[in-house]
């Protein structure tokens, strides 16, 4: 949410609310939807088409090259592999410093560099049948690629980065630490996202530039939030067969909503972030009222209609809530 | 990058014309509320989801005997209460229980048309007929959004019923142009008295076009469908020239010079040539260039998530190899990379 009113965006239904208020007359009104509505500029064009270029091209060119090597061509020799991907990912890393690794353009191909040392780790595997477990490729993956993600300063390349350490230790420990129950992993998984979360709201803090909004340490909240609340919500539902990690994820799920919530509305003012506190609440709640109902109680056919009043009230209510918190926190 | 302009601007532009004698800052209030963040409108959609869902399964069990025609009049009374009462109140409590009532009394209309027809074309029509209804009466934009969706889906449904896959071809690009043209009219509906009905119907018919070709793609690797519906080379020939027609528009509204047209042109159309077996890029890419036209950024999203998940639907397909679809996707990444390099030639890149 901007910190000053007149920076939303000026969308049509706004500038009608504005005009029934009397702010604006219809010829004003007429003149501020021609304004609205009008084609972007050359220029406007042009740098929002470079940008577009740039990323779906990449996109497109890194899938062509990782699908290349899916294909696992029988006639190309092992070694021929390994020097094409490792030239193109020599290619992308110059490439990089040689645009600028500050700029967009240098931080996506980059990126794409980074995306492809990926391919490089899966073709290795892929021929010499190495039989290692698929965490090592990607915690390899991860940490070959961390000082280009330092360097690069790159949100995208950020959220990558942590997306790989997230599978990696995920993989280990449905594979290696403890095999077919991945729900224990729930505690590392948090601290892993909840470090990054906190260290990112702590660069937003500090106004650093080059973080591109708010979207990463929101994407990164849901990441450390989603890692409890799945083992929590199991917790609720089936207790016996999760376990202490189950409990603990709950217990921690249910210290921290209160506290994301405070800190959200007292110090940052965030309100996707009360939205998405209150949200897990909600699910919590609705899982416990679910199991109540229908597990506890056997109330089946009437079970469904009173869940469906549970859900309505709560939603309701929490709309009605979030639209007063919103405007108390658009107060100076 | 900054899509759409700010209040701050469309100020500052009237006040320069003599529009506005100050800044009406103290009147923001009302402008504010008029929008409601896309994340309260996203809770308050997967509320009414799961209500609805929990309220069709009461339905279901209560009266699991019931005929048809009671399941039918039952939907078409849920779906009249719910309008009647979103039109006396927009407090959020009632919101909720109107988009409830209104989606289960929907899939109530639509599974009992299907059934007492025993036809899958009978409960798409009633879809259709239903949802149009609900666009225009249902006043509120959510809804509207996820009305105009149905009755996109609908629609590709009944053109699946033929089980032709031509006629599955011309569905989509007909949903396709519909949606572009649609986005294209705005201007112009948006100064009717039905401009409540233009972004989402827009965005409705964008989802339900987007939504079809992924169902397509990965509907013979679940297990569903017939491979003969798979989109094909006559859904990259329509997508293609909706995609050419699109861009020939856009640079006739910058007034671009004669060799400018014809070049970026000549580059879109070698895009769809190249990704022909591959329609999901020219779809993605039109969605873009709309969203970057109108400055929607909930059509961005809708274009670079779709760019994604089709990308994983495609690898899945068997109806080319991997290497003909490397082939595709790297050909067109490359000619993208070209196209920016030629647009920023003589510029400094970003």
């Amino acid at each position: 949410m901007p910190r000053d009113p007149l920076d939303v965006a000026a969308t049509p239904e706004r500038l009608r609310a504005l005009a029934r208020t009397g702010a604006l007359s219809p010829e004003a009104l007429d003149r501020a939807l021609d304004i609205v509505f009008a084609p972007p500029t050359a220029a406007a064009w042009r740098r929002s088409l470079s940008v577009l270029l740039l990323a779906v091209g990449a996109i497109l060119a890194v899938s062509g090259v990782v699908f290349f090597f899916a294909y696992n061509w029988a006639d190309m020799a092992r070694m021929a592999k390994f020097a094409l991907l490792a030239a193109l990912i020599a290619a992308g890393a110059f490439g990089a410093f040689h645009l600028g690794p500050e700029r967009f353009s240098g931080q996506v191909t980059l990126t794409s560099a980074a995306m492809l040392v990926g391919a490089l780790l899966a073709v290795y595997g892929q021929e010499y049948q190495t039989g290692a477990d698929a965490w090592g490729l990607f915690v390899g993956w991860a940490a070959l690629i961390l000082p280009w993600v330092l360097v690069a300063r790159f949100p995208p390349l950020w959220l990558i980065e942590v997306l790989l350490l997230d599978v990696g230790l995920m993989a280990f420990w449905s594979q290696v630490a403890t095999p077919g129950r991945i729900l224990e992993v729930a505690p590392l998984l948090f601290a892993l996202n909840g470090v990054a979360w906190a260290a990112f709201e702590v660069l937003d803090h500090l106004e650093t530039p080059w973080l591109m909004g708010r979207w990463l340490p929101r994407a990164l909240a849901v990441l450390a939030l989603g890692s409890l609340g799945v083992p929590a919500v199991a917790t609720i539902i089936v207790p016996r067969e999760i376990g202490p990690t189950g409990v603990l994820a709950l217990l921690l799920l249910l210290a921290l909503l209160p506290a994301v919530y405070a800190y959200f509305r007292l110090v940052r003012r965030d309100l996707l972030m009360l939205t998405l506190a209150l949200t897990g609440a909600m699910s919590l709640f609705t899982t416990f009222a679910g199991r109540v109902l229908f597990s506890d109680l056997d109330a089946e056919v009437f079970g469904f209609f009173l869940m469906s009043l549970i859900v309505l009230a709560e939603v309701g209510g929490a709309a009605v809530w979030l639209m007063r918190e919103a405007r108390a926190l658009r107060e100076p | 990058m900054r899509l759409q302009p700010t209040l701050r601007d469309v100020m500052g532009a009237l006040a320069a014309e003599g529009h506005l004698d100050r800044t009406p800052r103290e009147d923001l209030a009302p402008a504010l509320a008029a929008a409601t963040p896309w994340y309260l409108t996203a809770l308050m959609g997967l509320g009414g989801w799961v209500a609805a869902l929990f309220l069709l399964g009461f339905i279901l069990l209560a009266v699991s005997s019931a005929p048809p025609p009671f399941f039918l009049v039952a939907g078409l009374f849920l779906c009249s209460a719910a309008v009647g009462l979103r039109f006396a109140s927009g407090h959020p409590f009632v919101g909720q229980l109107c988009l409830a009532g209104s989606m289960a009394g929907a899939a109530l209309v639509i599974g009992a048309a299907g059934s007492m027809a025993k036809s899958v074309a009978a409960g798409a029509g009633a879809a259709i007929v239903l949802e149009v209804g609900l666009v225009v009466l249902y006043p509120d934009r959510f809804r509207r959004t996820l009305s105009a969706a149905v009755a996109g889906g609908a629609f590709a449904v009944l053109m699946a019923r033929t089980e032709q896959a031509a006629a599955m071809d011309i569905g989509i690009s007909l949903l396709a142009w519909a949606a572009g043209g649609w986005w294209l009219a705005r201007s112009s509906i948006e100064r009717t008295d039905f401009h409540v009905l233009h972004t989402p119907v827009g965005r409705g018919l964008t989802l339900s076009t987007l939504a079809t070709l992924l169902v397509l793609l990965m509907a013979p690797v679940a297990g569903l469908g017939h491979k003969r519906l798979l989109p094909g080379w006559l859904t990259g020939v329509g997508l293609t020239l909706g995609l050419v027609a699109l861009v020939a528009l856009l640079l006739h509204e910058q007034a671009a010079a004669q060799a400018k047209r014809a070049m970026v042109l000549g580059a879109t159309l070698a895009l769809g040539l190249v990704t022909l077996q591959t329609p999901g890029v020219a779809a993605a890419a039109a969605v873009l260039v709309l969203a970057l036209r109108h400055r929607d950024a909930v059509l961005l999203v809708m274009g670079a998530g779709f760019l994604s998940a089709f990308g994983v639907a495609y690898y899945y397909n068997l109806q080319v190899t991997l290497l003909v679809k490397s082939a595709a996707l790297l050909g067109s990444g490359v000619l993208l990379l070209a196209a920016r390099h030629v647009l920023l030639v003589g510029e400094d890149s970003p």
